[in-house]
């Protein structure tokens, strides 16, 4: 017990005194880098866990999307999804002309869509 | 023809020894006069046909930003206090990220061109918009002229070594000539060319400046030990200079200092100069300006990630040449002795100002000083010119004309020009306060001049946007009542004076004694309980008004009634739009020799000026490719962790 008294008083003694008067120094600047770098994608992670899991349930897999103006290119809606529709189906109009479409995986949800 | 950027410099490069090398870069500047392009409609003009991509999104960004002010005054206060006034630069990067993220969206989908035309759509009413164009009179005045015209003078000082008012003079009759000519017309493209090149040549200096103090290390080493060799007072029965006025803070090396006696206390270098930096990124014309003209709301918000990573280079630009700059010259620029002070710099209370002049001058190559003195007083009297030219539509628009609604164009020429003077003049009488306010640093001026008149204006744009049931009275009452509050802090301080370390302001701890950030965020409070208060008193704006106007109704689909008169375009709208226009008779051109000579002297030799076109009205849409948004999202994450490594390697 004496000699870990002593020996834990040679290391204060050792250390240099500037070490305990600043609050800061005790860590390389790099290493609060990391730390404050490591805490912000922890905290990132958290809110997109949080955001997945709890507030994506209403949208599920669909963005919003809203065009304004052309209103002759609207696509087709299925009743009860106004201004939200699965963002394929904004995209499978074919590239080479207006009156062609691709074959794309149709999105597959709780909404039905009944062919008229 | 000559452009007259390319006059001036050539006339600067005279007098600071002219190098084969100059001659190879000069013709990069009369790019001036080639970049008229696309001018000729409202939209073209002002949101560049919105076809901008992200690179130069960002890169405009940034520039306008930045100006001979940040060299100045970065670098005088890194030399006077350290690290920590990099904190400015590097909490503006997030702030950036809110203006792409949530600020942008809402001003593309509510088909606004500038501030004042998105509020009075917002909450109708004219007593707004009168209250902003006073308002940001002042702030041009204070924030924008003075300090523009001070930091521009103490390069000629330092370079010709002229005094002060002299140089300022030169200044402004040289960017009279710059105006009467015609150098207005492009602005945007040069700017950012300008910019680049004055950065380029900022990174050469960074260089010079480190390899002779001994590199990265040998700045922290040896600042601390940077002392001027006189420190005492020459009358010792009439002052005493005490240790803490000349050396460095023993906290130099930190951005985050103690929130009591810190010179800038770390909760108002987060909390409150994030309310400043709200104001100034995201409810100001000039910045929003710059992101309307995106493509899309994708390449808005690459442009402002471009932004952010492009604002963590003022610490290594600006603030550390600062400190070195105090290492390599300590007698100039850490001076202490009032005496000797006014025989340096003009100043009594310090000359940290000169700390970037200083490294100019003295370490850049003959050549390059040359071009980089020429580039910064010509991207500097281009950026007073624009200045000059909007306040004075600004003032005979929307002050003048509404005072004398009868008054004719020729009238409204020659008070535009008269207000010109005016402001001149006053600015050139407030230039002692600007060299001697905040123990002479210019950057903390700004910053506090600032924060007692922003944060008003950043409330009611965060609650316009967010709020829907904040109303018009709410807005205005709140205005009013925060500007009250600001003048309370703001006239007290300048009626004393800020004062020095060695003869403090006599103004009364109260009002003086809280630091200016904490006054920013007390002041931001208050402005916010009023107009919530004030709204929840008077009846709720129906959501018919307000579809795509606000946050939450951003991708609302229904036909939103608009309260501004007409359909968005009419006669006052117009009016409004020349604000940022070039010049040009406000109505119509004057007719007879005499008049056209007079408008071509006065208008500034602008381009007439076109009626506004029905286009802009298409509104933009701001739908995403959900990669490209996803690409952009995680992009953003990534700036905001190298932001936060550095932050905390520097804390």
């Amino acid at each position: 017990m004496q000699a870990l008294q002593v020996a834990a008083l040679c290391l204060l003694m050792a250390l240099e005194p500037v070490n305990c008067q600043q609050a800061r120094g005790n860590l390389q600047p790099w290493m609060q880098g990391l730390i404050a770098v490591a805490v912000f994608l922890v905290l990132v992670a958290i809110a997109f866990a949080v955001n997945k899991y709890w507030c994506q349930e209403k949208e599920e897999n669909m963005e919003s999307v809203v065009t304004i103006g052309d209103k002759k290119e609207e696509a087709v809606v299925s009743n009860g999804t106004e201004g939200r529709y699965s963002i394929t189906a904004a995209d499978f109009r074919s590239k080479e002309t207006q009156h062609a479409y691709e074959n794309i995986v149709e999105y597959e949800g709780k909404v039905i869509t009944t062919p008229m | 023809r000559i452009s007259e950027a390319g006059w001036v410099s050539l006339e600067l490069v005279e007098k600071c020894s002219i190098q084969p090398l100059e001659n190879a870069l000069l013709p990069l500047l009369p790019l001036q006069s080639m970049c008229r392009t696309n001018r000729s409609t409202i939209g073209g003009y002002f949101l560049a046909g919105r076809n901008m991509v992200w690179w130069p999104v960002g890169a405009s960004l940034f520039a306008s930003n930045i100006g001979s002010g940040h060299f100045v005054g970065l670098a005088g206060t890194g030399a006077a206090n350290g690290l920590a006034v990099a904190g400015f630069e590097w909490n503006a990067l997030f702030v950036v990220l809110l203006l792409g993220w949530l600020f942008v969206p809402v001003y593309l989908t509510a088909g606004v061109i500038t501030m004042p035309q998105y509020l009075k759509k917002r909450f109708g009413g004219r007593r707004i918009r009168i209250y902003l164009s006073v308002l940001s009179l002042f702030l041009y005045i204070f924030t924008k002229i003075s300090v523009d015209m001070f930091s521009g003078a103490v390069f000629i000082q330092q370079a010709l070594g002229w005094d002060i008012y002299i140089a300022v003079i030169a200044l402004l009759i040289i960017t009279t000539i710059y105006t009467v000519t015609g150098g207005l017309a492009a602005l945007m493209y040069t700017d950012t060319v300008q910019t680049f090149v004055i950065i380029g040549g900022a990174f050469v200096l960074m260089g010079f400046a480190f390899h002779e103090v001994g590199g990265y290390q040998g700045l922290f080493d040896k600042y601390l030990e940077a002392l001027p060799s006189s420190t005492l007072s020459p009358a010792p029965a009439l002052y005493n200079i005490s240790a803490t006025c000349y050396q460095p803070r023993p906290d130099a090396f930190h951005l985050l200092r103690d929130p009591l006696t810190g010179d800038l206390p770390w909760p108002a270098l987060i909390f409150g100069l994030t309310i400043i930096s709200t104001w100034y990124w995201c409810s100001d014309q000039v910045i929003v300006q710059r992101c309307l003209a995106g493509k899309s709301l994708t390449h808005v918000k690459a442009g402002c990630i471009l932004c952010g990573y492009l604002k963590l280079l003022p610490m290594f630009l600006m603030v550390m040449p600062g400190m070195i700059s105090r290492i390599l010259y300590p007698d100039e620029v850490a001076c202490v002795v009032p005496e000797d002070c006014k025989r340096i710099c003009g100043t009594e209370v310090g000359c940290s100002n000169i700390a970037y002049p200083k490294l100019v001058v003295t370490l850049m190559p003959a050549g390059l000083r040359g071009l980089m003195l020429a580039v910064m007083l010509a991207a500097l009297m281009s950026s007073l010119a624009s200045i000059f030219n909007s306040s004075s539509t600004l003032f005979t628009m929307d002050i003048y004309n509404r005072l004398r609604p009868q008054a004719r164009s020729k009238e409204l020429l020659i008070v535009g020009r008269v207000w010109i003077l005016c402001m001149v003049a006053i600015s050139i009488a407030w230039i002692p306060v600007v060299q001697a306010a905040q123990s002479g640093q210019l950057f903390d001026y700004i910053q506090s001049i600032a924060s007692y008149l922003a944060p008003p204006i950043a409330a009611v744009f965060f609650l316009a946007l967010f709020f829907k049931r904040v109303n018009e009275p709410g807005a205005f009452w709140g205005l009013i009542g925060g500007l009250l509050m600001g003048l309370a802090r703001l006239l007290p301080e300048f009626a004393y004076g800020t004062g020095s370390c060695i003869f403090p302001s006599a103004c009364p701890r109260l009002i003086c004694g809280v630091h200016y950030l904490y006054f920013a965020i007390i002041l931001f409070l208050a402005s916010v309980v009023l107009v919530v208060g004030v709204s929840l008193c008077t009846p709720p704006i129906p959501d018919k008004h307000l579809h795509r106007l606000v946050f939450s109704l951003r991708h609302s689909k229904e036909e939103r009634v608009d309260r501004a008169a007409g359909t968005g375009l009419g006669a006052r709208q117009g009016a409004l739009f020349t604000l940022f226009l070039p010049p040009g008779p406000p109505a119509g051109q004057p007719q007879g020799s005499v008049g056209r000579c007079m408008a071509w002297l006065c208008s500034l030799g602008g381009a007439p000026q076109r009626a506004p076109e029905p286009g802009v009205e298409r509104l933009p849409d701001i739908t995403e490719h959900p990669t490209w948004s996803r690409v952009v999202n995680l992009n953003a994450i990534a700036m905001m962790a190298l932001a936060l490594f550095l932050w905390g390697y520097y804390a």
